[in-house]
Protein backbone atom coordinates (compact mmCIF):
# COMPACT_ATOMS: atom_id res chain seq x y z
CA UNK A 1 0.00 0.00 0.00
CA UNK A 2 1.36 3.70 -1.05
CA UNK A 3 0.99 5.98 1.67
CA UNK A 4 1.43 8.70 -1.00
CA UNK A 5 -1.87 8.43 -2.45
CA UNK A 6 -5.29 9.38 -0.94
CA UNK A 7 -7.28 7.23 -3.10
CA UNK A 8 -6.19 4.02 -4.43
CA UNK A 9 -8.65 1.22 -5.97
CA UNK A 10 -7.00 -2.15 -6.86
CA UNK A 11 -8.55 -4.46 -9.14
CA UNK A 12 -12.02 -3.52 -8.60
CA UNK A 13 -14.75 -5.74 -10.12
CA UNK A 14 -18.66 -5.23 -9.75
CA UNK A 15 -21.49 -7.34 -10.55
CA UNK A 16 -25.03 -7.50 -9.68
CA UNK A 17 -25.18 -10.33 -6.90
CA UNK A 18 -27.42 -12.61 -9.12
CA UNK A 19 -24.53 -12.57 -12.23
CA UNK A 20 -21.38 -14.64 -13.32
CA UNK A 21 -18.28 -12.96 -12.76
CA UNK A 22 -17.51 -12.61 -16.63
CA UNK A 23 -21.14 -10.83 -16.63
CA UNK A 24 -19.35 -7.68 -14.09
CA UNK A 25 -20.09 -4.34 -15.05
CA UNK A 26 -16.53 -3.72 -14.14
CA UNK A 27 -13.36 -5.57 -14.86
CA UNK A 28 -10.54 -4.80 -12.92
CA UNK A 29 -10.27 -0.87 -12.43
CA UNK A 30 -6.99 0.24 -10.88
CA UNK A 31 -6.47 3.89 -10.38
CA UNK A 32 -4.13 6.12 -7.79
CA UNK A 33 -5.06 9.59 -6.95
CA UNK A 34 -2.80 11.95 -5.16
CA UNK A 35 -3.48 14.70 -2.90
CA UNK A 36 -5.36 17.61 -4.42
CA UNK A 37 -5.43 15.52 -8.03
CA UNK A 38 -8.85 16.81 -9.93
CA UNK A 39 -9.70 13.68 -12.07
CA UNK A 40 -11.76 14.04 -14.96
CA UNK A 41 -13.65 10.64 -15.68
CA UNK A 42 -15.21 10.76 -18.92
CA UNK A 43 -16.56 7.94 -21.25
CA UNK A 44 -19.67 6.95 -23.22
CA UNK A 45 -22.88 5.98 -21.15
CA UNK A 46 -23.46 2.59 -19.14
CA UNK A 47 -18.85 2.63 -19.85
CA UNK A 48 -18.74 2.12 -15.61
CA UNK A 49 -17.81 5.57 -14.65
CA UNK A 50 -20.70 6.10 -11.85
CA UNK A 51 -20.66 2.49 -10.54
CA UNK A 52 -17.08 2.48 -9.99
CA UNK A 53 -16.71 5.44 -7.83
CA UNK A 54 -19.99 4.68 -6.27
CA UNK A 55 -18.76 1.18 -5.74
CA UNK A 56 -15.53 2.44 -4.25
CA UNK A 57 -16.76 5.13 -2.08
CA UNK A 58 -18.98 2.66 -0.28
CA UNK A 59 -22.53 3.92 -1.95
CA UNK A 60 -23.52 0.13 -3.25
CA UNK A 61 -25.56 -2.08 -1.34
CA UNK A 62 -23.50 -4.85 -0.76
CA UNK A 63 -26.64 -7.29 -0.62
CA UNK A 64 -27.81 -6.04 -4.04
CA UNK A 65 -23.85 -5.67 -5.68
CA UNK A 66 -20.71 -8.16 -5.95
CA UNK A 67 -17.96 -5.86 -5.27
CA UNK A 68 -14.43 -7.48 -5.04
CA UNK A 69 -11.30 -5.42 -4.84
CA UNK A 70 -9.57 -2.62 -2.50
CA UNK A 71 -10.25 0.97 -2.44
CA UNK A 72 -7.62 2.62 0.17
CA UNK A 73 -7.97 5.55 1.65
CA UNK A 74 -4.53 7.43 2.26
CA UNK A 75 -2.91 3.87 2.01
CA UNK A 76 -4.30 2.84 5.54
CA UNK A 77 -8.25 2.12 5.71
CA UNK A 78 -9.81 -0.15 2.47
CA UNK A 79 -13.18 1.45 2.17
CA UNK A 80 -14.61 -1.95 0.78
CA UNK A 81 -13.87 -3.91 4.10
CA UNK A 82 -15.36 -1.25 6.96
CA UNK A 83 -18.10 -2.36 8.66
CA UNK A 84 -21.56 -0.08 8.21
CA UNK A 85 -20.42 2.56 11.18
CA UNK A 86 -16.78 3.33 10.18
CA UNK A 87 -17.69 3.61 5.98
CA UNK A 88 -20.96 5.82 7.77
CA UNK A 89 -18.40 8.16 9.34
CA UNK A 90 -16.00 8.31 7.01
CA UNK A 91 -18.65 9.24 4.20
CA UNK A 92 -19.47 11.79 6.44
CA UNK A 93 -16.23 13.33 7.53
CA UNK A 94 -14.39 12.62 4.37
CA UNK A 95 -16.50 12.50 1.51
CA UNK A 96 -18.73 14.87 -0.02
CA UNK A 97 -21.22 13.69 -2.92
CA UNK A 98 -22.60 15.71 -5.56
CA UNK A 99 -25.36 13.24 -7.16
CA UNK A 100 -26.23 12.88 -10.49
CA UNK A 101 -29.73 14.61 -10.27
CA UNK A 102 -28.75 17.24 -8.22
CA UNK A 103 -31.31 19.43 -8.57
CA UNK A 104 -33.74 17.29 -6.91
CA UNK A 105 -31.77 16.56 -3.81
CA UNK A 106 -32.79 19.08 -1.85
CA UNK A 107 -35.84 19.07 0.62
CA UNK A 108 -38.55 21.00 -1.55
CA UNK A 109 -40.35 22.00 1.92
CA UNK A 110 -37.23 22.99 3.83
CA UNK A 111 -35.91 26.67 3.25
CA UNK A 112 -32.06 26.27 1.92
CA UNK A 113 -30.80 27.84 4.74
CA UNK A 114 -32.21 25.30 7.54
CA UNK A 115 -31.25 22.30 4.53
CA UNK A 116 -27.12 24.03 3.88
CA UNK A 117 -27.32 24.80 8.21
CA UNK A 118 -28.65 20.79 9.20
CA UNK A 119 -25.98 19.26 6.70
CA UNK A 120 -22.87 21.38 8.15
CA UNK A 121 -24.09 21.03 11.63
CA UNK A 122 -24.43 17.44 11.08
CA UNK A 123 -21.27 16.39 9.36
CA UNK A 124 -18.73 18.87 10.82
CA UNK A 125 -20.30 18.22 14.32
CA UNK A 126 -20.62 22.06 15.52
CA UNK A 127 -23.44 24.44 16.91
CA UNK A 128 -26.27 25.13 14.44
CA UNK A 129 -25.20 28.49 15.39
CA UNK A 130 -21.91 28.10 13.73
CA UNK A 131 -23.49 26.03 11.58
CA UNK A 132 -25.73 28.77 10.17
CA UNK A 133 -22.72 31.51 9.76
CA UNK A 134 -20.66 29.10 7.59
CA UNK A 135 -24.55 28.69 5.61
CA UNK A 136 -24.81 32.49 4.97
CA UNK A 137 -20.64 32.75 4.16
CA UNK A 138 -21.58 29.86 1.46
CA UNK A 139 -25.09 31.18 -0.10
CA UNK A 140 -22.79 34.69 -0.08
CA UNK A 141 -20.19 32.98 -2.15
CA UNK A 142 -22.26 31.41 -4.87
CA UNK A 143 -24.27 34.91 -5.17
CA UNK A 144 -27.17 34.46 -2.89
CA UNK A 145 -27.05 37.39 -1.06
CA UNK A 146 -28.17 36.64 2.94
CA UNK A 147 -31.16 38.91 3.18
CA UNK A 148 -33.61 37.96 4.96
CA UNK A 149 -36.13 37.21 1.85
CA UNK A 150 -33.30 35.17 0.23
CA UNK A 151 -32.90 33.21 3.48
CA UNK A 152 -36.76 32.43 3.78
CA UNK A 153 -36.94 30.87 0.24
CA UNK A 154 -37.40 27.38 -0.46
CA UNK A 155 -35.28 25.72 -3.24
CA UNK A 156 -38.06 26.07 -5.97
CA UNK A 157 -37.94 29.54 -5.83
CA UNK A 158 -34.44 29.76 -7.05
CA UNK A 159 -33.33 28.86 -10.92
CA UNK A 160 -31.85 25.22 -11.46
CA UNK A 161 -28.14 26.88 -11.72
CA UNK A 162 -28.61 28.35 -8.31
CA UNK A 163 -29.82 25.43 -6.80
CA UNK A 164 -26.96 23.74 -7.81
CA UNK A 165 -24.54 25.94 -7.22
CA UNK A 166 -26.11 25.97 -3.61
CA UNK A 167 -25.80 21.98 -3.43
CA UNK A 168 -22.13 22.79 -4.41
CA UNK A 169 -21.42 25.22 -1.38
CA UNK A 170 -23.43 22.84 0.81
CA UNK A 171 -20.83 20.01 0.39
CA UNK A 172 -18.45 21.93 0.02
CA UNK A 173 -18.96 24.11 3.44
CA UNK A 174 -18.36 20.31 5.38
CA UNK A 175 -15.16 21.13 4.03
CA UNK A 176 -14.53 17.28 3.09
CA UNK A 177 -11.05 15.55 1.54
CA UNK A 178 -12.71 14.16 -1.75
CA UNK A 179 -15.24 15.31 -3.48
CA UNK A 180 -17.45 12.79 -5.77
CA UNK A 181 -19.00 14.91 -8.53
CA UNK A 182 -21.10 12.77 -10.56
CA UNK A 183 -22.05 14.80 -13.83
CA UNK A 184 -23.62 17.30 -11.61
CA UNK A 185 -24.69 19.53 -14.35
CA UNK A 186 -25.85 17.47 -16.95
CA UNK A 187 -29.34 18.91 -16.36
CA UNK A 188 -28.05 22.35 -16.95
CA UNK A 189 -28.03 24.97 -19.81
CA UNK A 190 -24.63 25.86 -21.30
CA UNK A 191 -24.74 29.03 -19.30
CA UNK A 192 -25.70 27.65 -15.52
CA UNK A 193 -22.86 25.16 -16.61
CA UNK A 194 -20.37 27.38 -16.93
CA UNK A 195 -21.22 29.24 -13.68
CA UNK A 196 -20.89 25.83 -11.94
CA UNK A 197 -17.38 26.01 -13.55
CA UNK A 198 -16.64 28.99 -12.32
CA UNK A 199 -18.16 28.46 -9.08
CA UNK A 200 -15.90 25.09 -8.34
CA UNK A 201 -12.74 26.77 -9.48
CA UNK A 202 -13.23 29.82 -7.06
CA UNK A 203 -13.82 26.64 -4.65
CA UNK A 204 -10.77 24.66 -5.84
CA UNK A 205 -8.78 28.03 -4.78
CA UNK A 206 -10.51 28.33 -1.30
CA UNK A 207 -10.59 24.60 -0.27
CA UNK A 208 -8.40 21.74 -0.83
CA UNK A 209 -9.47 18.80 -1.78
CA UNK A 210 -9.57 16.22 -3.77
CA UNK A 211 -11.90 15.75 -6.83
CA UNK A 212 -13.43 13.32 -9.22
CA UNK A 213 -15.51 14.97 -11.25
CA UNK A 214 -17.75 12.42 -13.66
CA UNK A 215 -18.92 14.05 -17.08
CA UNK A 216 -20.06 13.95 -20.53
CA UNK A 217 -18.30 16.77 -21.88
CA UNK A 218 -14.61 16.98 -22.08
CA UNK A 219 -14.38 20.84 -21.96
CA UNK A 220 -15.49 20.76 -18.47
CA UNK A 221 -12.95 18.38 -17.72
CA UNK A 222 -10.46 20.17 -19.32
CA UNK A 223 -11.53 23.70 -17.55
CA UNK A 224 -11.89 21.68 -14.19
CA UNK A 225 -8.81 19.12 -13.91
CA UNK A 226 -5.19 17.92 -14.74
CA UNK A 227 -6.36 13.96 -14.46
CA UNK A 228 -8.41 12.24 -16.91
CA UNK A 229 -9.58 8.60 -17.02
CA UNK A 230 -11.49 7.50 -20.09
CA UNK A 231 -13.59 4.58 -19.11
CA UNK A 232 -14.94 1.90 -21.45
CA UNK A 233 -17.31 -1.19 -20.83
CA UNK A 234 -16.42 -1.36 -17.22
CA UNK A 235 -12.54 -1.08 -17.59
CA UNK A 236 -10.29 2.44 -18.07
CA UNK A 237 -9.22 2.25 -21.36
CA UNK A 238 -6.80 5.77 -20.92
CA UNK A 239 -5.14 7.78 -18.44
CA UNK A 240 -2.94 10.98 -17.89
CA UNK A 241 -2.70 14.80 -17.59
CA UNK A 242 -5.90 15.91 -19.06
CA UNK A 243 -3.78 18.44 -21.30
CA UNK A 244 -1.86 15.10 -22.89
CA UNK A 245 -5.15 13.30 -23.54
CA UNK A 246 -7.43 15.26 -24.49
CA UNK A 247 -4.72 16.74 -27.34
CA UNK A 248 -3.12 13.23 -28.72
CA UNK A 249 -5.37 10.47 -27.70
CA UNK A 250 -4.05 7.06 -27.91
CA UNK A 251 -6.84 4.99 -27.60
CA UNK A 252 -9.81 4.73 -29.87
CA UNK A 253 -12.93 5.31 -27.56
CA UNK A 254 -10.80 8.70 -26.18
CA UNK A 255 -10.42 9.64 -30.13
CA UNK A 256 -13.92 8.57 -30.79
CA UNK A 257 -15.40 11.16 -27.78
CA UNK A 258 -13.39 13.97 -28.03
CA UNK A 259 -13.99 13.77 -31.86
CA UNK A 260 -17.45 14.24 -31.04
CA UNK A 261 -16.97 16.90 -28.60
CA UNK A 262 -15.83 18.80 -31.47
CA UNK A 263 -18.48 18.19 -33.62
CA UNK A 264 -20.87 19.50 -31.21
CA UNK B 1 -53.14 27.22 9.55
CA UNK B 2 -55.05 30.24 10.54
CA UNK B 3 -58.50 28.02 11.25
CA UNK B 4 -56.71 25.35 13.40
CA UNK B 5 -55.59 28.45 15.34
CA UNK B 6 -58.86 30.08 15.53
CA UNK B 7 -60.57 26.49 16.06
CA UNK B 8 -58.51 25.38 18.57
CA UNK B 9 -58.03 28.31 20.33
CA UNK B 10 -61.79 28.71 20.57
CA UNK B 11 -62.59 25.23 22.43
CA UNK B 12 -59.07 25.62 24.69
CA UNK B 13 -60.73 28.91 25.92
CA UNK B 14 -64.53 27.29 26.15
CA UNK B 15 -62.82 24.09 27.96
CA UNK B 16 -60.52 27.00 30.74
CA UNK B 17 -63.88 28.87 31.26
CA UNK B 18 -65.73 25.89 31.83
CA UNK B 19 -63.59 24.89 34.46
CA UNK B 20 -63.44 28.56 35.50
CA UNK B 21 -67.04 28.90 35.79
CA UNK B 22 -68.88 27.93 38.64
CA UNK B 23 -71.86 25.37 37.48
CA UNK B 24 -74.21 23.67 39.21
CA UNK B 25 -73.68 20.17 40.72
CA UNK B 26 -74.75 17.69 38.21
CA UNK B 27 -76.04 15.51 41.17
CA UNK B 28 -78.12 18.37 42.71
CA UNK B 29 -81.93 17.40 42.22
CA UNK B 30 -84.73 19.87 42.42
CA UNK B 31 -87.80 18.00 41.90
CA UNK B 32 -89.90 21.50 42.29
CA UNK B 33 -87.68 22.95 39.85
CA UNK B 34 -88.42 20.23 36.49
CA UNK B 35 -88.88 21.21 33.52
CA UNK B 36 -88.47 25.27 33.80
CA UNK B 37 -88.12 27.37 30.69
CA UNK B 38 -85.13 28.92 29.83
CA UNK B 39 -84.34 32.23 31.65
CA UNK B 40 -81.73 34.07 33.01
CA UNK B 41 -81.44 31.63 36.28
CA UNK B 42 -81.35 28.39 33.86
CA UNK B 43 -80.04 29.85 30.44
CA UNK B 44 -80.98 26.46 29.00
CA UNK B 45 -83.95 25.50 31.24
CA UNK B 46 -84.00 22.39 33.65
CA UNK B 47 -84.93 18.49 32.87
CA UNK B 48 -86.95 16.06 34.42
CA UNK B 49 -85.30 16.12 37.72
CA UNK B 50 -84.46 20.09 37.71
CA UNK B 51 -80.79 20.15 36.58
CA UNK B 52 -79.43 23.16 35.34
CA UNK B 53 -79.19 21.49 31.56
CA UNK B 54 -76.53 24.57 30.91
CA UNK B 55 -74.21 23.07 33.78
CA UNK B 56 -74.76 19.73 32.84
CA UNK B 57 -73.74 20.46 28.52
CA UNK B 58 -70.49 22.05 30.61
CA UNK B 59 -69.79 19.26 32.46
CA UNK B 60 -70.48 16.40 29.27
CA UNK B 61 -68.29 19.59 27.40
CA UNK B 62 -65.46 18.59 29.47
CA UNK B 63 -65.39 15.38 29.84
CA UNK B 64 -66.09 14.81 26.24
CA UNK B 65 -63.08 17.26 25.00
CA UNK B 66 -61.32 15.07 27.88
CA UNK B 67 -62.58 11.99 26.05
CA UNK B 68 -61.34 13.28 22.42
CA UNK B 69 -57.64 14.55 23.83
CA UNK B 70 -57.16 11.17 24.99
CA UNK B 71 -57.93 9.24 22.26
CA UNK B 72 -56.37 11.65 19.45
CA UNK B 73 -52.98 11.29 21.43
CA UNK B 74 -53.12 8.04 21.67
CA UNK B 75 -53.97 6.74 18.29
CA UNK B 76 -52.02 9.53 16.52
CA UNK B 77 -48.81 9.57 18.32
CA UNK B 78 -48.42 5.68 18.61
CA UNK B 79 -50.01 5.49 14.98
CA UNK B 80 -47.40 7.86 13.58
CA UNK B 81 -44.28 6.31 14.81
CA UNK B 82 -45.79 2.81 13.98
CA UNK B 83 -46.18 3.75 10.87
CA UNK B 84 -43.63 5.95 10.08
CA UNK B 85 -41.12 3.15 11.44
CA UNK B 86 -42.65 0.70 9.61
CA UNK B 87 -42.29 2.47 6.53
CA UNK B 88 -39.14 3.64 6.82
CA UNK B 89 -37.61 0.10 8.12
CA UNK B 90 -39.42 -2.35 6.96
CA UNK B 91 -38.55 -6.24 6.95
CA UNK B 92 -39.40 -7.35 10.45
CA UNK B 93 -40.70 -3.81 11.70
CA UNK B 94 -42.93 -3.58 8.92
CA UNK B 95 -44.45 -7.23 9.42
CA UNK B 96 -44.57 -6.20 13.29
CA UNK B 97 -46.74 -2.93 12.75
CA UNK B 98 -49.02 -4.45 10.12
CA UNK B 99 -50.02 -6.89 12.37
CA UNK B 100 -50.57 -4.79 15.20
CA UNK B 101 -52.62 -1.99 12.97
CA UNK B 102 -55.11 -4.93 11.37
CA UNK B 103 -55.72 -5.89 14.94
CA UNK B 104 -56.44 -2.55 16.50
CA UNK B 105 -58.72 -2.00 13.69
CA UNK B 106 -60.22 -5.54 13.63
CA UNK B 107 -61.72 -4.92 17.57
CA UNK B 108 -64.46 -3.88 17.89
CA UNK B 109 -64.35 -0.78 20.25
CA UNK B 110 -67.65 -1.58 22.03
CA UNK B 111 -66.48 -4.84 23.36
CA UNK B 112 -63.06 -3.55 24.04
CA UNK B 113 -64.61 -0.77 25.66
CA UNK B 114 -66.91 -3.04 27.54
CA UNK B 115 -63.85 -4.94 29.16
CA UNK B 116 -61.90 -1.78 29.85
CA UNK B 117 -64.58 -0.36 32.24
CA UNK B 118 -65.64 -3.71 33.85
CA UNK B 119 -61.65 -3.88 34.40
CA UNK B 120 -60.95 -0.21 35.21
CA UNK B 121 -64.36 1.34 35.62
CA UNK B 122 -66.50 3.90 34.29
CA UNK B 123 -64.71 7.04 33.50
CA UNK B 124 -63.75 9.33 30.16
CA UNK B 125 -60.04 8.54 30.46
CA UNK B 126 -60.44 4.54 30.05
CA UNK B 127 -63.07 5.29 27.25
CA UNK B 128 -60.64 7.73 25.54
CA UNK B 129 -57.90 5.06 25.86
CA UNK B 130 -60.08 2.81 24.22
CA UNK B 131 -60.87 5.00 21.37
CA UNK B 132 -57.09 6.24 20.90
CA UNK B 133 -56.06 2.02 20.72
CA UNK B 134 -58.68 1.45 18.23
CA UNK B 135 -57.91 4.20 15.88
CA UNK B 136 -54.10 3.67 15.84
CA UNK B 137 -54.15 1.21 12.23
CA UNK B 138 -55.51 4.06 10.53
CA UNK B 139 -53.12 6.80 11.59
CA UNK B 140 -50.32 4.20 11.07
CA UNK B 141 -51.27 2.56 7.67
CA UNK B 142 -51.58 6.12 6.28
CA UNK B 143 -48.10 7.07 7.70
CA UNK B 144 -46.77 3.88 6.74
CA UNK B 145 -48.00 4.66 2.74
CA UNK B 146 -46.73 8.05 2.84
CA UNK B 147 -43.67 7.46 4.27
CA UNK B 148 -42.98 5.20 1.82
CA UNK B 149 -43.72 7.26 -0.85
CA UNK B 150 -41.75 9.63 0.76
CA UNK B 151 -38.65 7.33 1.12
CA UNK B 152 -38.30 7.02 -2.50
CA UNK B 153 -37.35 11.17 -3.05
CA UNK B 154 -34.46 11.75 -4.38
CA UNK B 155 -34.01 14.33 -1.60
CA UNK B 156 -34.39 11.57 1.00
CA UNK B 157 -31.61 9.57 -0.97
CA UNK B 158 -29.61 12.20 -1.08
CA UNK B 159 -29.40 12.62 2.58
CA UNK B 160 -28.78 8.97 3.25
CA UNK B 161 -26.13 9.47 0.78
CA UNK B 162 -25.01 11.94 3.11
CA UNK B 163 -25.30 9.65 5.77
CA UNK B 164 -27.63 11.50 8.06
CA UNK B 165 -28.74 9.64 10.72
CA UNK B 166 -32.10 7.80 9.89
CA UNK B 167 -33.51 9.57 13.43
CA UNK B 168 -32.65 13.15 11.79
CA UNK B 169 -33.98 11.82 8.83
CA UNK B 170 -37.25 11.01 10.04
CA UNK B 171 -37.16 13.78 12.22
CA UNK B 172 -36.71 16.54 9.49
CA UNK B 173 -37.42 15.20 6.61
CA UNK B 174 -40.38 12.72 7.10
CA UNK B 175 -42.10 13.46 9.88
CA UNK B 176 -43.55 17.40 8.88
CA UNK B 177 -44.81 15.34 5.42
CA UNK B 178 -46.48 13.05 7.14
CA UNK B 179 -48.14 14.48 10.16
CA UNK B 180 -49.79 16.98 7.91
CA UNK B 181 -52.26 14.79 6.62
CA UNK B 182 -52.55 12.93 9.79
CA UNK B 183 -54.04 15.83 11.36
CA UNK B 184 -56.54 16.56 8.58
CA UNK B 185 -57.36 12.52 9.15
CA UNK B 186 -58.09 13.63 13.22
CA UNK B 187 -60.34 16.55 11.66
CA UNK B 188 -62.40 13.65 10.42
CA UNK B 189 -61.95 11.37 13.34
CA UNK B 190 -62.29 14.11 15.97
CA UNK B 191 -66.38 13.90 14.33
CA UNK B 192 -66.93 10.42 15.22
CA UNK B 193 -65.08 10.10 18.25
CA UNK B 194 -67.72 12.33 19.54
CA UNK B 195 -70.27 10.32 18.18
CA UNK B 196 -68.87 7.29 19.05
CA UNK B 197 -68.42 8.61 23.01
CA UNK B 198 -71.63 9.31 23.31
CA UNK B 199 -73.24 6.52 21.47
CA UNK B 200 -71.54 4.56 24.55
CA UNK B 201 -72.60 6.96 27.30
CA UNK B 202 -76.26 6.34 25.75
CA UNK B 203 -75.91 2.67 26.52
CA UNK B 204 -74.21 3.22 29.86
CA UNK B 205 -70.85 2.54 29.21
CA UNK B 206 -68.02 5.31 30.51
CA UNK B 207 -69.11 7.21 33.08
CA UNK B 208 -71.28 7.34 36.10
CA UNK B 209 -75.36 8.18 34.89
CA UNK B 210 -75.54 10.72 38.01
CA UNK B 211 -73.26 12.79 36.26
CA UNK B 212 -74.18 12.75 32.85
CA UNK B 213 -72.16 13.36 29.41
CA UNK B 214 -74.46 14.36 26.77
CA UNK B 215 -74.73 10.95 25.58
CA UNK B 216 -76.32 9.52 28.67
CA UNK B 217 -78.84 12.84 28.27
CA UNK B 218 -79.43 11.76 24.95
CA UNK B 219 -80.97 8.82 26.62
CA UNK B 220 -82.52 10.35 29.63
CA UNK B 221 -84.33 12.48 27.44
CA UNK B 222 -85.07 10.00 24.68
CA UNK B 223 -88.49 9.58 26.33
CA UNK B 224 -89.43 13.25 26.27
CA UNK B 225 -88.85 13.65 22.46
CA UNK B 226 -92.40 13.70 21.76
CA UNK B 227 -93.71 16.57 24.79
CA UNK B 228 -90.18 18.60 25.53
CA UNK B 229 -87.95 18.08 22.19
CA UNK B 230 -85.78 20.80 23.22
CA UNK B 231 -84.01 18.61 25.99
CA UNK B 232 -82.69 16.39 22.84
CA UNK B 233 -81.54 19.59 20.95
CA UNK B 234 -78.85 21.01 23.18
CA UNK B 235 -77.01 17.54 23.83
CA UNK B 236 -77.64 16.92 19.83
CA UNK B 237 -76.11 20.47 19.00
CA UNK B 238 -73.33 20.11 21.03
CA UNK B 239 -72.04 16.81 19.64
CA UNK B 240 -72.73 18.12 16.18
CA UNK B 241 -70.93 21.09 16.82
CA UNK B 242 -67.84 20.05 18.14
CA UNK B 243 -67.83 17.55 15.51
CA UNK B 244 -68.01 20.03 12.98
CA UNK B 245 -65.48 22.41 14.90
CA UNK B 246 -63.07 20.05 14.69
CA UNK B 247 -63.85 18.79 10.85
CA UNK B 248 -63.61 22.77 10.02
CA UNK B 249 -60.50 23.36 11.21
CA UNK B 250 -58.42 20.37 10.12
CA UNK B 251 -59.78 20.08 6.78
CA UNK B 252 -57.37 19.85 4.29
CA UNK B 253 -54.60 20.89 6.54
CA UNK B 254 -50.93 21.85 5.42
CA UNK B 255 -48.06 21.93 7.90
CA UNK B 256 -46.83 24.22 4.94
CA UNK B 257 -46.40 27.62 7.19
CA UNK B 258 -45.97 30.00 4.20
CA UNK B 259 -47.69 30.96 1.15
CA UNK B 260 -44.16 30.59 -0.70
CA UNK B 261 -44.08 26.75 0.41
CA UNK B 262 -47.23 26.04 -0.43
CA UNK B 263 -46.80 27.18 -3.87
CA UNK B 264 -44.84 24.19 -4.40
CA UNK B 265 -47.46 21.80 -3.22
Amino acid sequence: MNNEYILEIKNLHVGLNATKAEEDIIKGVNLQLMPGDKLGVVGSSGGGKSVTFSASMGFLDPRKWNIRGESIYKGNENILAMKDQERNDFRRKKLGYIPQNALNSLNPHMKIIDQMTDNISFCKGVSRTEARDTAMDGLEFIGIEPTESNLNKYPHQFSGGMRQRALIAMVLAKEPEILLADEPSSALDVLNQARSVELLQKLMEKYSFTMIYISHSPGMVKNLCNKIAVFRQGLIVETGDVESVINMPVSQEAKRLLGAARLI
Amino acid sequence: MKKVYISMGFIFCLYILTIIIPIQNPKTVNMGSAFLSMSHEHLLGTDQFGRDIMSLMIYGFNRTVSVLLAAVAISMIFGLILGICSGYFGGVVEIFARLFSDISMIIPSFVLALIATAKFGANPITIGIVLGVCDIGIYSNQAEALTKKLKGSEYIQAAQLLCMSKSKILFRHVFPKVVGPALTLMGGKAGSIVLAYASLTFIGLGTDTSAPDWGTMLYQYRTYLIDRPILLLWPSLGILLLALIFYYAFDNFNMSRSREELLYE
